[in-house]
């Protein structure tokens, strides 16, 4: 009996030792996670799903120039507003996506906030999760350093203006002179060297003109780009008929047209609805797409096809061009970036027009993209997100005009 | 006979001006240069001109100052003021707006267009478009 009761104290003892040894452990562990999160650089929020703050680390206090009593138990849309709720709302609502957003700190900092909805296995939440954790970091420098950069591209910008300016004016005006006072003194029968000369001259001029033009857009773009990055770009938002800004780009881009005698293929969907978004900037898109597939079209149709597409409008621009390969369609919304051989083939363009359209797709929600191979023509397309408040109805328009009556 | 003042600090830029408008000159347009905003507003008090071609940044009266007092003048308010900038962004426009100015070019500009404008102001036509 006593030895039976001796067996039983041991086994006793010896759970109690496992227990007590698990607890240090888990203490141990705890402490770990806690001095982990609490000297953290970022400031870390928890939220439960109602938004309600149950944990913070003293970075985020500091942050926020808050104690960690006057963020714990308050609800984050009374301490950081709207923005910050919808953010951790979302979180919480797909709570496998990850979503950022910029938020003001305390004495005039900016913070970049990332925020993922909380979901564990052991508990019955469905898919909502059981709350939302959001990791804050400091920005400020980064964006000083964007402001300046930007300010920097605007400064050189304006002041590559206005020497381009006389270049490309004083250009002109030789070839102008040239043309009205001396070369007529210079007639076709003149001698050959003398003929061949006016000939060169004619063309060099040209070249500097065009290559003057070409200047111009690249900066034109650059600081386009730049605005874009920095979120600087003015927004106009309005209600606009998709017709509209096909017909401003195709009025823009109609002379290319003539000048490569390809065919323009219109193809518009009867019944568009509105559309929402800065029409100068769908417009610049449009024109874009339509300029780069004139370009790489040597021979055929460029058609320009807009459907409505569950909850959006889709704007294609097909054409049966030179196409892109694999390798390059990969790259060819990266800035500076075009298909072929940047060592061997001359660069058509600025290099940064794709990039700028996706920027601008994007902004408003949408999405860009190309379809295409090597000899079979590119087909690029983007969405529109549809205005629902708005009706709309336009008879379909499908023809065919040939050598650039676009 | 019609008369254009050209301000810009730029002496390039008011040579390069100067050549451009010459086609007018054959038309009587006569042509005036100043180097700032100051001398400008001199020149317009003291003799009618019919267009202004008006650089922004320009030392000690700045092209939105200069367009703000003309068009705030009774005697000088009808001048056509064509604005000629590198500053191309729309807040800049709209403080063009702001300050009443006709015609806003931003530099480089195309020089058919340019000519364009000042024909139809002057209704005069030149040979430049031929």
């Amino acid at each position: 009996m006593k030895s039976m009761a001796t067996d039983l104290r041991e086994v006793f003892d010896r759970y109690e030792q496992a227990i007590n040894d698990a607890v240090v452990e888990l203490q141990n562990t705890l402490a770990y996670l806690t001095a982990v999160i609490d000297n953290m650089a970022d400031g870390l929020l928890v939220t439960d799903t109602d938004g309600v703050i149950t944990h913070v680390n003293p970075a985020l206090s500091y942050m926020f120039a808050l104690r960690e009593t006057d963020l714990i138990g308050k609800n984050c849309r009374a301490l950081f507003g709207n923005e910050f709720a919808e953010l951790v709302r979302k979180s919480i609502d797909n709570s496998y996506e990850v979503y950022t957003s910029e938020i003001g700190l305390a004495h005039n900092r900016i913070g970049k906030a990332v925020a993922t909805g909380i979901h564990q296995d052991t508990f019955e939440t469905d898919d909502k999760g059981i709350g939302s954790v959001i990791l804050i970091r400091d920005i400020t420098s980064e964006k000083e350093v964007d402001r300046m950069k930007t300010d920097f591209i605007s400064t050189v910008s304006h002041e590559l203006r206005t020497p381009l300016t006389s270049i490309r004016g004083f250009t002109e005006i030789i070839k102008r002179k040239l043309e009205d006072d001396i070369f007529v003194k210079f007639p076709d029968d003149s001698d050959k060297k003398t003929g061949k000369a006016v000939k060169r001259i004619r063309e060099n001029l040209d070249i500097i003109i065009s290559e003057g033009e070409r200047l111009t857009a690249l900066i034109n773009d650059v600081l386009d780009i730049s605005k874009l990055e920095a979120g600087k770009v003015e927004w106009k938002m309005e209600n606009i008929r998709p017709e509209d800004i096909i017909e401003r780009a195709i009025g823009a881009t109609s002379s290319l047209f003539e000048q490569k005698k390809l065919a323009f293929v219109r193809d518009i969907d009867n019944d568009l609805p509105y559309v929402i978004g800065d029409k100068d900037r769908f417009i610049q898109v449009v024109i874009n797409l339509l300029s780069n597939a004139v370009k790489f079209t040597e021979t055929g149709s460029v058609t320009c096809r807009v459907k409505k597409t569950g909850n959006e409008v889709t704007v294609s621009i097909i054409d049966t061009g030179i196409g892109i390969s694999d390798a390059d369609k990969e790259h060819v919304f990266e800035k500076f970036r075009q298909a072929g051989d940047t060592l061997t083939d001359k660069p058509m363009g600025t290099g940064l027009g794709l990039s700028i359209c996706k920027q601008i797709i994007e902004y408003h929600g949408g999405r860009i993209w190309v379809e295409s191979g090597l000899g079979k023509g590119s087909s690029f397309f983007f969405t529109l997100s549809i205005n629902a408040k708005s009706g709309h109805t336009s008879a379909q328009v499908v023809d065919i005009i040939t050598g650039g009556k676009a | 006979m019609p008369k254009i003042l050209i301000v810009d600090d730029d002496p390039v830029i008011r040579n390069l001006l100067e050549q451009i408008l010459e086609p007018f000159e054959e038309h009587g347009v006569e042509l005036m240069t100043a180097e700032n905003g100051v001398i400008a507003l001199e020149a317009v008090r003291r003799e009618r001109f019919d267009i202004i071609f008006l650089d922004v940044m320009m030392p000690k009266l700045n092209g939105f100052e200069v367009c703000k007092i003309v068009k705030n003048d009774n005697e000088m308010k009808d001048i056509y003021i064509i604005m000629l900038t590198a500053k191309g962004q729309e807040v800049d426009k709209q403080k063009a707006k702001d300050v009443g100015v006709d015609c806003y070019i931003t530099k480089p500009f195309n020089i058919s267009e340019l000519i364009g404008t000042v024909e139809k102001v002057l209704d005069i036509r030149t040979t430049w478009g031929d």
